[in-house]
């Protein structure tokens, strides 16, 4: 009877991990199939799982590096991915940054005060931050195109234009630090209050330094959505130097997409491993996250 | 004009505001919440506040206007006088003026001059001047568009185009009361001034301006049959995408992660890093991805379906096909989410009650089937709403890989099968085959808007009632 269940389990065990295995390939396949794509000769969407012809011209073209092609001819792209992923990384970067000045201490208010209206105002932040802000597209392009006649660094096709639109987008950071900074106990403060701190003095040398993990995380998380962003970049960007990578990638498939297959392959890549491994580097606090009310997904 | 009035309204309200937070008041509390209320208001409000205001009026192409541009317009407008003679001319530059040639008369002049007197003396030698393009020319004639040429023997003339000279006049004369009388026909333009038209015989004449219209975009959504049923086939297949959406990931995401509970060490370990790429990789990329592989001719997946001689699946352009696709990728993208939330629960439920039901002689069907699912379940339910609120808006989704088509046809606005309704006004907004709709669009976004707070209140009270 033992040796019978023994049996049975190894065989359900051994069809669990066939059927693991089977799922994990499935995850897998678009991701052997594009790094193949991006090794492999020209840029043929039908390039097989293992390449055939070994080549780096795909990555070579995504870098701007000169390679000669089949017809001995030297080819150099025409289009600045680096620069396109640097811009997203510096846009993503100070809109997390600047985000999360912006909203810490708007949750500490929150978090710690008591004043009128504050239960209906955290309310409405959450329920306005609801709105499809497709239709507002319009709005920031006539806002952004007022404001450069007057601050030039502010306007559109301008990256700071486009960050001063995203730290309209607040109140979900806010709710997410509020909800930190009510499991943090007020008597951390209060000493250094008693030690004639302000009350700024104590927000920014006791309560923030405390918060570092989770600042880390949102800032993160925020710096992940801003890199991930296509429509307002693609709306507010137009001069190919200025564009964010999101925006610029779009080239490659909208024109003759099987002859670019490759190198979008390559881009895509370059773009990719960042965020994924970032992705990775804080997965676990994430999932923490995550329980809390659903980040992304 | 809204948006003008209520930036500076809000930059207004917002200097008293911080006058009085941070001079006279000086509370902690708000001082601390100001600089993120400033950003919200001007950046989340007053965009806000203008698709409402697009919603009430009838803001699409051919009433793209204000009404005093579209006056402009019909002020401006010339026409070239009966029977008289249109003349050539060219203009050549010199270092400090410029010499306006008409056959064997020419005359020299500066742009900011009124009038310009044509003469047959020989004033400057053509051979030392350079001669205008006819954009530097246009240039010179949008600066001071009124000047009068006077010509000997033919009288007063203006410049017409950047090469012809022409007596015009203009088109439509003014009337005392504001309104317009056309010229040629000495008949009087009738403004309707509801639609935010000229008309002349019920026909429209010259651009249309955007005027208030109230409810008629909502009434049209709901009542109009062609716009109904544009809008009610876009959110049936909305509400069943995300529904589906949420209902697939949820499963394959509660399955793999009860099977990967029960494995042990790195095996666990290695599968659930598997299984949570997709979600690492942003999803525009990842999507991206999709649409290159659905490629009908020479996509990887047909071609890998082409090993087992099956024939190649139009993946995206045909319109249950398109539909299985959009949902296999959006599994694909959302199910490690699922996973990831779902382990988090499993780990959080006390092994003691599985002791307790084995004892009981519980088997391990019975187990998933009335302790751990059903406790499961209960955490997920804010969870999945959530997840259905994000999937009804979930842009990326449906836009990058198939654009929201195949194109239906015959429907009066355009629609594809794949649309959901944020794809929907995005396509109504800025790039219908009919132009630019954003009266509608916004009509639409406000509707969305109902629906995803209205899921998003719910979701709250069950929460409340929950965790009570």
């Amino acid at each position: 009877m033992r040796a019978y269940n023994n049996k049975k389990t190894s065989v359900k065990k051994f069809l669990v991990h066939l059927l693991l295995i089977a799922i994990a390939l499935v995850v897998l396949l678009p991701i052997f199939s594009v790094v193949t794509v991006s090794l492999s000769k020209g840029g043929s969407l039908k390039a097989g799982f293992i390449p055939s012809d070994l080549s780096l011209d795909n990555w070579k073209y995504i870098l701007g590096i000169p390679y000669s092609n089949a017809l001995g001819e030297t080819v150099i792209s025409p289009y600045p991915v680096m620069r396109w992923l640097f811009n997203s990384l510096k846009v993503s970067f100070l809109s997390a940054f600047l985000m999360l000045a912006f909203s810490t201490t708007a949750a500490y208010s929150l978090s710690r005060f008591k004043f009128r209206g504050k239960d209906s105002s955290i309310m409405f932040l959450m329920v306005m931050q609801m709105f499809p802000n497709m239709m507002a597209m319009i709005a920031f392009y006539f806002m952004l195109d007022f404001i450069g006649q007057g601050v030039p660094g502010l306007g559109v096709d301008t990256h700071g234009g486009l960050i001063l639109i995203y730290l309209g987008g607040t109140p979900f950071n806010i709710w997410l630090l509020k909800g930190y900074f009510d499991t943090l106990p007020r008597s951390i403060e209060e000493s250094a209050r008693m030690d004639g701190c302000t009350h700024f003095q104590a927000f920014y040398k006791i309560v923030l330094p405390l918060c570092t993990p989770m600042l880390a995380v949102i800032g993160l998380l925020t710096f992940i959505s801003t890199f991930s962003d296509f429509i307002l970049p693609s709306i507010l960007l137009k001069s190919q130097d200025q564009m964010t990578f999101a925006v610029g990638i779009q080239i490659f498939i909208s024109e003759s997409f099987a002859s670019r297959w490759g190198q979008f392959a390559a881009a895509s890549i370059l773009g990719a491993l960042p965020i994924s491994l970032l992705f990775f580097s804080i997965h676990r606090y994430i999932v923490d996250g995550l329980s809390h009310g659903g980040v992304k997904g | 004009m809204w948006l003008s009035y209520a930036l500076s309204l809000s930059v207004l309200v917002l200097s008293i505001l911080a006058f009085y937070i941070y001079v006279i008041s000086k509370k902690d509390a708000y001082r601390f919440f100001y600089p993120a209320l400033v950003l919200f208001i001007l950046f989340s409000i007053v965009p806000i506040s203008y698709s409402v205001y697009v919603s009430f009026t009838n803001f699409k192409t051919g009433h793209l206007l204000e009404r005093k541009d579209v006056v402009e317009i019909f002020a401006t407008e010339k026409i070239i006088e009966k029977d008289s003679k249109i003349l050539n001319y060219s203009i050549l530059k010199y270092s400090q003026n410029y010499l306006l040639v008409v056959d064997k008369l020419s005359a020299v002049f500066k742009p900011t001059d009124n009038t310009i007197t044509l003469s047959g003396a020989d004033l400057l030698s053509p051979a030392d001047g350079v001669k205008l393009s006819s954009s530097e020319v246009m240039k010179i004639i949008d600066e001071n568009p009124n000047l009068i040429i006077n010509h000997p023997t033919l009288g007063k003339y203006y410049f017409y185009r950047s090469d012809l000279l022409a007596k015009t006049g203009p088109r439509y004369l003014k009337d005392g009361d504001g309104g317009f009388t056309d010229v040629v026909t000495g008949e009087k333009l009738i403004e309707d001034k509801v639609e935010g038209q000229f008309k002349l015989a019920g026909e429209a004449i010259g651009p249309g301006y955007f005027t208030f219209v109230g409810l008629k975009n909502y009434k049209e959504l709901f009542f109009d049959p062609a716009t109904k049923f544009v809008f009610f086939k876009a959110l049936s297949w909305t509400i069943t995408w995300a529904t589906l959406s949420v209902l697939l990931t949820f499963s394959l995401g509660s399955f793999l992660a009860v099977l990967l509970n029960d494995l042990e060490g790195k095996a666990k370990f290695a599968y659930r890093m598997i299984f949570i790429i997709p979600y690492s990789i942003p999803f525009f990329i990842s999507v991206l991805i999709f649409k290159g592989m659905l490629n009908k001719d020479f996509g990887e997946i047909n071609n890998l379906l082409s090993f087992f001689t099956i024939s190649p699946v139009p993946w995206l352009e045909n319109k249950l096909w398109a539909r299985v696709s959009v949902l296999m990728v959006n599994l694909w993208l959302g199910f490690p989410y699922m996973l990831l939330v779902i382990t988090g629960i499993l780990q959080s439920i006390p092994k003691s009650i599985y002791e307790a039901s084995s004892l009981e002689g519980a088997t391990s069907f019975q187990n998933f089937r009335f302790l751990t699912f059903p406790l499961v379940l209960r955490a997920m339910i804010p969870l999945l709403m959530g997840s259905f609120a994000f999937n009804f808006n979930n842009f990326v989704g449906i836009y990058l890989l198939t654009g929201g088509g195949p194109v239906i046809s015959n429907v009066s606005t355009p629609l594809g099968e794949t649309d959901i309704l944020i794809s929907y006004t995005y396509r109504l907004a800025f790039e219908g085959s009919q132009g630019q709709n954003f009266a509608t669009a916004s009509a639409v976004s406000m509707m969305i808007f109902a629906i995803v707070v209205s899921i998003t209140l719910l979701n709250f009270k069950v929460s409340k009632k929950l965790s009570n």
